[in-house]
């Protein structure tokens, strides 16, 4: 969050987590009054789901955004913070349990607690494997990719790379004893001496 | 639950509003307060439990109509808050070795979260 921080702009990161907000409000609005319309409004369950299923989203998500470059700071910032962050509630989650608790349903209200409690850390540790699943997997394919296309362009993916034209042709000099050696050379061959592998002592040939 | 537009409307601005709140409380206090426990999201869920039970029962005593209850409560209150940010966290404190801030942390939230919202309850009705 630091990094964030430095990076984006007051107004930028402001307005990622306004609109993260209103669209994570309206999916738990909607969604909360969807679930009451099949489940009954006896039992909490809608909080509880929409908790657990956002607490798996911004583990699998968090996971992938430090792993990648897919999902940048103010996506982080609308996703994380400002969507996930307003769709899930622990305010609703006290209220319903007090609820519970004065409706003389205390089973139930331990219940509700528990289930959230040990459910959100099961949701959380489930999301972390999907998403190092997802982040191991892609690498593998796009490598398997990479060397596809390289072998499919003639390259001999077995042999290490040959050092091209541009890089045989510079030429550095050995500030010790004025030899001219190959750029890519990290030691004089005559006096030892470790290059300095600065512009200044590069020989164009 | 006929919800109106404008009522939808209203209440997902009053989460925006309650989640920008979340997020520049929990910075603010990240910038001051170096602490392994994060302070800042329990410090926001446990005032936002406390808030939602005072609402409920001011709406017991026919303060607050239940559709302003929805904007504050469900919308600010429910942006305002976060489950999803505290699991997280709490599971991160584990990975990182300290299982006992861990629990400290999510046990206090819950411990002080629930008595707080219906302490704010009884306020709610009393006044």
């Amino acid at each position: 969050m630091a990094i964030v921080a430095q990076i984006l702009s007051a107004r930028r990161r402001i307005l990622a987590v306004l609109a993260g907000g209103f669209c994570g409000t309206l999916l738990r609005v909607m969604l909360s009054s969807l679930i009451q319309g099949w489940l009954g409004k006896a039992w909490p369950s809608d909080i509880l789901l929409i908790n657990i299923t956002g607490a798996f989203l911004l583990a699998f998500i968090s996971t992938i955004a430090d792993a990648t470059l897919l999902i940048g700071p103010t996506r982080r910032l609308f996703i994380n913070v400002g969507l996930l962050g307003a769709y899930t509630t622990f305010s609703s989650l006290a209220l319903g349990d007090v609820l519970l608790i004065t409706a003389g349903r205390l089973l139930s209200a331990l219940l509700y607690l528990l289930v959230s409690s040990l459910g959100g850390i099961v949701a959380v540790l489930v999301g972390n494997l999907l998403g190092d699943w997802y982040v191991n997997t892609s690498k593998r394919l796009l490598w398997a990719r990479t060397i596809q296309r390289l072998t499919s362009l003639g390259t001999d993916v077995t042999q290490p790379a040959p050092l091209n034209n541009r890089v045989l042709r510079k030429k550095i000099l050995c500030t010790n004893c004025q030899t001219i050696l190959p750029s890519y050379a990290n030691f004089c061959g005559l006096c030892g001496v470790k290059l300095e592998k600065s512009y200044q002592n590069m020989v164009n040939t | 639950m006929g919800l109106s537009l404008l009522q939808l409307g209203l209440v997902a601005l009053a989460g925006a509003t309650g989640a920008l709140t979340r997020y520049l409380l929990g910075r603010f206090i990240a910038e001051r307060v170096r602490s392994q426990i994060p302070l800042g999201t329990w410090l926001i869920n446990v005032s936002g439990a406390f808030l939602i039970g005072l609402i409920a029962g001011l709406v017991g005593h026919r303060v607050i109509s239940p559709a302003l209850q929805l904007v504050l409560a469900t919308g600010f209150l429910g942006g305002y808050t976060t489950f999803s940010t505290m699991q997280w966290e709490g599971t991160q404190l584990i990975r990182t070795g300290s299982v006992a801030y861990s629990l400290l942390y999510l046990a206090g939230t819950y411990a002080l979260g629930i008595p707080l919202a219906a302490l704010g309850m009884i306020l709610g009705r009393w006044l």
